[in-house]
Formats: C-alpha cells, structure tokens, sequence
C-alpha cells in the first residue's frame, strides 16, 4: 500500500501540490470526493469564483445555462454516463477584465483500485478576462476508470491557458471529453501531456472557434508500455478570421500504440488552420498513426497539414555522442527537442512546470 | 606526447580506407592535413573520435599515454578531444538547450561569442549559413575546452571575415596549450594561424609527406596532389 506522503510525491512529480500554497487556487478531488477548495485572497477581491459544480447549481442560477452547452450529452455512452450521475467536479468563473497572472490548479487523482471516477467541471471566463490553468490528472492504484468532462467558455477577447498533465496507472482507462466554446477574438491555448503508461485513453477537445478567435492545441504523448493513447483535436473554424493550430507529438515505445487524430473545419472565408503531427517510434513493436483532417465548407479558408513519422537520426545520436553524451543522454536531448513545442504559447509563469514534465518524457524515452 | 597515432589501418566494411597511419600531435601544436577530396583526412579525424561506421583494423591511438583505441566517441570527449565537424547535421533541439547541457557537462560558465545569439532559438544547424554553421560548430568546440581539437575544415563555406575569426578561435586554442589538427581542403586559413608546427599531405588513405608546414604547402602549389603521389609510388 502507498502511504499518503508517497502520494503526495508522485502527485508532486505530475507539478500537483496538494497542499495547494503555490497556486492563487486549487481544487483537488480524490476518487469522487473534494479533497480540498482553496481560494487564496487574490481571487477572492477580484470576485473569481471557484467551487463545487453541485453546490454553484444549486446556489447560482445562470450556471445551469452553461451546463451541457459545450457538449451533447448523448455525445457518446462515457459522456450519457456522466449526464446521469451526481455532479462531481468544480465551477471556475472569471469575471470580465479580471487578468489573473499566477496559475490556478485543477487536480484529480484515483487512489483506489476499481475506482470510477467522473468529474464535470465548467469554466467560465467572462468578456476580456485572462487566466491560467494547471491541471494534473493522475491514478496511483490499480484498474481504474476515469471519466472527465470538461466545459470551456472563453467568452470575447478573454484568453485561457489551459495546461493538463496526465500520469495514470498502467491499468487505468481514461475517457476525457472536453468541448471549448471561444467568442469573438478570445483565445483557448492548450497545452497536453502524457507522462506515464496507462491501459487505454481516448481523448479529443473540440474548439469552436468564432470571428477572430485563436486555438493553439498542443499534445505531447509518450506510450510506453502497452499503452492506447489515441488523443488529438478537433477545432472548428465557426467565424471569419478564426484561426487554429493543432500541434501534436508522439513517442511510441516497447509495444505502446499511440495515435494522432487532428481536425480543423472551416465554415468561414479568411480563417487558417493548420495541423502538425509528428512520431517518433522507438522500437519495433509499437506503432504510431496520424489522421489529419482538413474539411472546407466554404471558399477562401486556408487550411493545411504536416505530418511525420520516424526513427532517432542515428547521425544525430553520433554527433551528441562526439560531444561528450553517452548513448542515453544523446537519446534524451533528442527526444527532449522533439518534444520542445508549442512553449511559447504558454505564459512564462507556467513554463518551468511543463518543463519538469518534459523533461520527465526526455528521460522516460529510451531508444 | 599528447595525442599519438600508431599504424593505424581503418576499414569500413571490408574496404581499407586508411593504411599505416601514423602521426604525433604535441601540447600546444598545430597540425595541418592537406589532401584532395577523398583522401581520407575527414575519415581520419571520425576514426580518431570514434564514429561508425569506421572500425580500426589494426594499429593504436594513443592519449596522454593512454590507449583510447576503442573507447566509445564520448569517452574521448570526456577526456578531452573534440571534432568539429565539416558538416554537422541538423537536429531538433534549440541551439541554446544543447549549449545549457553542454556548459553542464564540461563545466564552462561564459558561452563562446562566437556562436551569434541570434541562433540560441534556433534549432541548431537548421536552415544555418555555411558561415553560421562553422562558427557554432566551433563555438561548441570551445565548450568542451578540449586538449585536443580536430578540425574538419572549419574554414570551408566561411567569408574572407568569417575565416580570420575561426583562425582567432583556433590561435586562442593553441595558446591555452590545445593541440589541433587541422584538416583543410584549400589552406586559406593557414595564413591566419600564428604557427603551424608541421604539415602532412594525405592521398589515397596515406600519410605520403609530412614536414614544415612552408615546405609542404610550396609543394602542394607547385608540383599538386597527383604530381606527389606518382612520386611517392
């Protein structure tokens, strides 16, 4: 059995702190119960509210208006699921022209084996406000089940950075469902990464994207083990002057499976997608796929897509090794600098974090 | 002696490229190899740092005393060789990441100014000039504070202002007591050089002259590579 400080450690490792005194806020929810809702007095003067789903249904009415809004219910069996449950998960709400710099942290974790956690969490940020989210999911037990659903409306000219780190149990299946709902000229920068082997997870946020709204997606996903990561997204271009990227990039080792679903729809003239998918396979038995979709439904979008998928440069590993790298070493710059993307959408402040997280990745690879 | 190279026979798969190669590299000493292309000098400088695919038939390097024959590239590193290569590939990691590791590794506090920061956001060697790519190449040289530096043409692709500021990088690692063998291809950059200890000339996978440096370069000018090796023969 791990004792609660060995929890808290591995917790620590995916940049979750449990005590919650490095974030402005936090909720932290264990299985299916709140561990812990802290709102420190930054928050608090500037009215952001962050609490319990159930109870803001219950003591604030206009919430029940963002409810299943940025997602069907009846989108698929995992989401009806959640719909027919009790509501656990949290509310966030950003009033307008509230910019929040330092993060707010999201954590969820399975302590139990045989665990079926839900969670449905709404996120609110009103006309120009601007925050930072940090969200760790992570299991440390045994088979478990995980299924999240997440609401996002960033509504005119607000901007949300929305980093999640994911570290399951080799045994967890994991069924995130994210729908994003980003107004005129707001912007939704997302930020994804899987750490740890885990059974099987299947996860693709859909943006929609108004007039002169911005997406960046960014995922950073490493199989290991006999992991099913299949996780991508989907952006749809909803409004003139919407732009979007789809940033991916996947690590296959041992006999992992990882696979890249990215789409962008354009409905608008003078909008821009772009997907750009990239695999790295480390050994013979696993496997990577990339599906990019482009669809145009109008004239005068441009829309357009990379993908690739490859080995090490063994010339590369040679150079590193010349410079004084072992083998090892060499290996994990490499995949280190694979993995280097999309940073720069993120604000400074949440940048060491996702650092320590791909350096995780850096040192998990092996060639 | 420093760096010492004993009959040394280098094949790659199953073709002998390098034959009795023999050549003796002092603290502080510069040594420049001439030869036409594919005479074997870049292959000479991969083998002594370790590279596949090149596989030492026979003979011994030497280094400080040491039998370092068949260690792995980055164990020479580590005690103090470094290769700049002619042409270092492009890799997908940022200029200034690999420069933070490589000041982590060799214990260095100052980046060289040679490598332009303009390039630290770069991933390195992407999309570089000739120019920009000697210079980094160099730059990283430079981190390793080597005691030996082999030199794979650093002055080819360079502008007339680029070569003087390789020659000034290469001057400034001879004086710290580094020895460097110099391979190049037209010699331009020797007249830059303070002082150039010995020159060899290498044909066909041979070492076929080695003598003063003046010596051997009015040789190479007045009688050309061909003229040299039908009188070796």
């Amino acid at each position: 059995m791990m004792n609660e400080r060995n929890k808290n450690d591995k917790l620590s490792a995916l940049g979750a702190d449990i005590s919650g005194r490095t974030y402005v806020g936090s909720y932290i929810q264990k299985n299916e119960n709140i561990v812990r809702i802290m709102v420190k007095e930054l928050l608090r003067k500037n009215n952001v509210l962050l609490m319990d789903l159930a109870d803001a249904v219950d003591k604030l009415p206009w919430v029940k208006d963002y409810l299943w809004r940025a997602i069907n219910p009846e989108e698929d069996s995992y989401v009806s699921e959640v719909s027919e449950r009790k509501l656990h998960g949290t509310l966030l709400y950003v009033p307008p022209q509230t910019v929040i710099t330092l993060p707010i942290q999201l954590c969820f974790f399975i302590s139990e084996s045989g665990v079926k956690q839900d969670v449905h969490n709404v996120i609110v940020l009103d006309k120009y406000s601007e925050i930072t989210l940090n969200t760790t999911c992570a299991a440390i037990a045994g088979a478990a089940f995980h299924l999240g659903i997440t609401e996002i409306y960033v509504k005119s000219n607000a901007k949300l950075n929305y980093v999640m780190i994911h570290g399951w149990s080799p045994d967890t299946f994991v069924r995130p469902r994210t729908g994003s709902i980003v107004e005129r000229g707001g912007m939704l920068n997302m930020y994804y990464a899987n750490l740890k082997p885990v059974r099987d997870i299947q996860a693709c946020p859909k943006i929609i994207l108004k007039e002169n709204a911005v997406a960046n997606t960014i995922s950073v996903l490493l199989g290991l083990d006999e992991s099913i990561i299949r996780v991508g997204s989907k952006i749809v271009l909803d409004g003139k002057g919407a732009k979007g990227e789809v940033l991916s990039r996947a690590i296959a080792q041992d006999e992992s499976k990882v696979i890249m679903p990215a789409e962008v729809d354009a409905y608008y003239p003078n909008t821009k997608g772009h997907i750009d998918c990239k695999g790295l396979q480390l050994s013979k038995d696993s496997y990577i796929e990339s599906i990019p979709i482009l669809k145009s439904f109008t004239e005068g979008s441009e829309l357009t897509h990379e993908a690739t998928i490859g080995k090490l440069s063994e010339e590369g590993l040679n150079y590193l090794m010349s410079k004084g790298f072992s083998e090892e070493e060499a290996v994990s710059l490499l995949v280190r600098g694979f993995i280097d993307v999309g940073l720069k959408y993120l604000p400074v402040v949440v940048r060491p974090q996702v650092e320590i997280a791909l350096n995780i990745i850096a040192k998990t690879a092996k060639g | 002696m420093l760096l010492k190279i004993v009959n040394l026979d280098v094949s790659i798969r199953d073709k002998i490229l390098l034959k009795r190669i023999n050549l003796e590299v002092e603290r502080g000493e510069i040594h420049v190899i001439f030869g036409p292309n594919g005479a074997g000098k870049s292959t000479l400088l991969k083998t002594i740092i370790g590279l596949p695919p090149y596989k030492i038939v026979s003979g011994r390097i030497l280094f400080n005393g040491e039998d370092i024959t068949n260690l792995k590239p980055y164990e020479k590193a580590l005690r103090g060789i470094a290769l700049a290569y002619q042409n270092p590939p492009p890799l997908d990691v940022k200029t200034r990441y690999l420069i933070k590791k490589m000041k982590e590794k060799y214990g260095i506090k100052d980046v060289p100014e040679i490598i332009p920061a303009y390039l630290y956001d770069r991933n390195i060697f992407s999309g570089f000039s000739g120019g920009e790519r000697k210079k980094t190449e160099l730059g990283l040289v430079m981190l390793q504070n080597p005691k030996v530096a082999l030199l794979d043409e650093p002055d080819s692709g360079v502008d007339v202002d680029g070569i003087k500021d390789v020659a000034k990088i290469i001057n400034n690692l001879r004086e710290k007591g580094c020895g460097i063998v110099l391979v190049t291809h037209q010699g331009f950059i020797t007249k830059h050089l303070d002082d150039i200890n010995k020159a060899h000339i290498m044909v066909d996978g041979r070492i076929v002259f080695s003598g003063d440096f003046l010596d051997v370069y009015k040789m190479i000018l007045t009688k050309g590579y061909k003229e040299i090796l039908k009188g070796e023969k």
